[in-house]
């Protein structure tokens, strides 16, 4: 009889359960999934059809301050122009939090994609005008364990083995800093954002989190 | 008192019977605003998409809060609370303003608290009327690693017309998330919902295997909504299954088709157990 009890009290939770889930659920649903257009986005804000062509062997280090408390996750984009691109391009990218590694990510870049861009006029100096196709790769830490306040500076980390057009920022009040003959990359666990010289043009690397 | 297995059942039934009545009802308005069916694919895809093709032009009255409308890929909410990484909800989404200024996102949501997990956006690199306009196409494509990995390598974003168009391909990073069943919401933004005055266009599914035609979810995911109407799915079971939305535009002066084909069977083929009450009636006689 009292294993019958305890089945019987195992089944109750059960199905307590169930009623507490499906009230939970359906009231749930509609109040919370869905596409916002208001995001944190600080740094470069993507829009820009200029390149540079970063040379090979390059980490190159840009930085910007959060203009408000990071929390939940922090995301990084590299926007890069599919032109040229050679087989066998290997991207890495690292996210820093004052200094600090949040995450990292390697990609191996296709020779061929769907939309390719083509310049607009002549290449000047290592820099084009492409037209609008671009390829976002992006580098991101989720959860955040902790929050960081506003002012954190984020910097992202990228190489390339082989030369890359990638979107500059031409109003951006920060600098891009390079360090160039680097053969190989593995991230590091801190780093010194502004460390090597200051790069010609400074790279379009925007970021996104959910503030506090 | 005794406790038996016999006893308890009429409680348990109870129960049961009350959580399905607490449950979301089916939605009376299928085929209407985030309710339309859904699409599934047959095997290993390595991708799928959604192509949208304007026959009309697009216009609403109203968007609130923000007059922004989107197209939104939304996968189904139970089978990412069962299936997907950590009960995630992967969404992507097109969204404009009247001027045809918008922008390309994926934006991660959790199905049990709710909260934002992730996302990632990118401005349209120009503005153009045109992308609202008869002729306009939007593209969102979900590609995975692989055809033996469903995770979701990059998305493939695409608005255009004519010689204006905007592409982007977004690598999300990690990238855990895999492909789940989903369907197509022309909605608002930002918990609106639209009231479209006119549109007109197909909607394309399409994968490189076989896309299958799915009734419209008991609960809906996203919590826009709009008035924008569907019709049943054609071609299920295919690689590319197509749907129209919108109204068809009034008809065309005499001699001209307009629109649509000139045949009076363009409904002809819908997927009988996913057609909706409504059809689109073919106007071209």
């Amino acid at each position: 009889m009292q294993r019958q009890g305890l089945v019987s009290l195992v089944l109750l939770v059960v199905a307590a359960s169930l009623l507490v889930f499906a009230i939970s659920g359906a009231a749930s649903v509609n109040r919370r999934l869905g596409a916002t257009t208001n995001y944190d986005r600080f740094g470069s804000n993507g829009i820009g059809s200029i390149g540079w062509q970063v040379p090979p062997n390059t980490v190159v280090s840009t930085s910007h301050i959060s203009n408000k408390p990071i929390a939940g996750f922090i995301e990084a984009t590299l926007n890069v122009f599919p032109y040229q691109v050679q087989g066998g391009t290997v991207l890495y990218l690292s996210l820093y939090l004052d200094g600090q590694l949040a995450a990292a990510t390697k990609y191996d870049l296709s020779s061929s994609y769907e939309t390719p861009a083509s310049v607009i006029g002549t290449v000047e100096k290592g820099v084009a005008k492409f037209s609008n196709s671009m390829l976002g790769f992006t580098v991101s830490q989720f959860p955040l364990n902790t929050s960081f306040p506003a002012g954190t500076k984020v910097t992202l980390l990228s190489w390339v083995n082989n030369p890359i057009w990638v979107q500059i920022d031409s109003n951006s009040q920060t600098h891009s800093y390079e360090t160039l003959g680097v053969a190989s990359y593995s991230s590091l666990s801190s780093v010194k954002p502004e460390a090597g010289i200051i790069a010609p043009y400074v790279l379009s690397v925007g970021f996104e989190s959910n503030a506090v | 008192m005794r406790y038996n297995i016999r006893q308890f059942t009429p409680s348990l039934l109870t129960i049961v019977a009350l959580s399905l009545l607490l449950m979301p009802p089916a939605h009376a308005t299928n085929w209407v605003g985030n309710d339309d069916g859904e699409f599934d694919v047959s095997g290993n895809p390595t991708y799928v998409g959604l192509l949208e093709s304007f026959g009309g032009n697009m216009q609403w009255s109203s968007s609130p809060p923000n007059n922004i409308v989107s197209m939104q890929y939304n996968p189904d909410y139970w089978t990412s609370f069962w299936f997907q990484y950590f009960a995630h909800w992967f969404q992507t989404v097109i969204w404009s303003d009247q001027n045809g200024c918008g922008g390309f996102s994926i934006q991660v949501y959790s199905t049990t608290s709710g909260s934002l997990i992730w996302r990632a956006d990118q401005g349209f690199s120009t503005c153009s009327t045109a992308f609202l306009a008869n002729g306009a196409t939007w593209f969102i494509r979900e590609d995975m690693v692989s055809s033996t990995d469903r995770r979701i390598n990059d998305v493939f974003f695409s608005i255009g017309s004519g010689s204006t168009t905007s592409s982007f391909t977004l690598y999300p990073s990690p990238n855990h998330w895999v492909w789940e069943r989903s369907n197509l919401c022309w909605c608002g933004t930002d918990r609106g919902s639209t009231s479209f005055t006119t549109a007109w266009g197909t909607s394309n599914a399409y994968s490189n295997v076989n896309v299958n035609a799915i009734s419209p979810p008991v609960t809906v995911s996203t919590a826009e909504d709009s008035n924008m109407p569907y019709d049943g799915f054609q071609g299920s079971g295919t690689t590319t299954m197509w749907q129209h939305f919108g109204w068809v535009p009034p008809p065309p002066p005499p001699g001209h088709c307009g629109f649509c084909p000139c045949t009076p069977s363009s409904t002809a083929g819908a997927v009988s157990v996913n057609s909706p009450k409504k059809t689109v009636e073919p106007y071209c006689n």
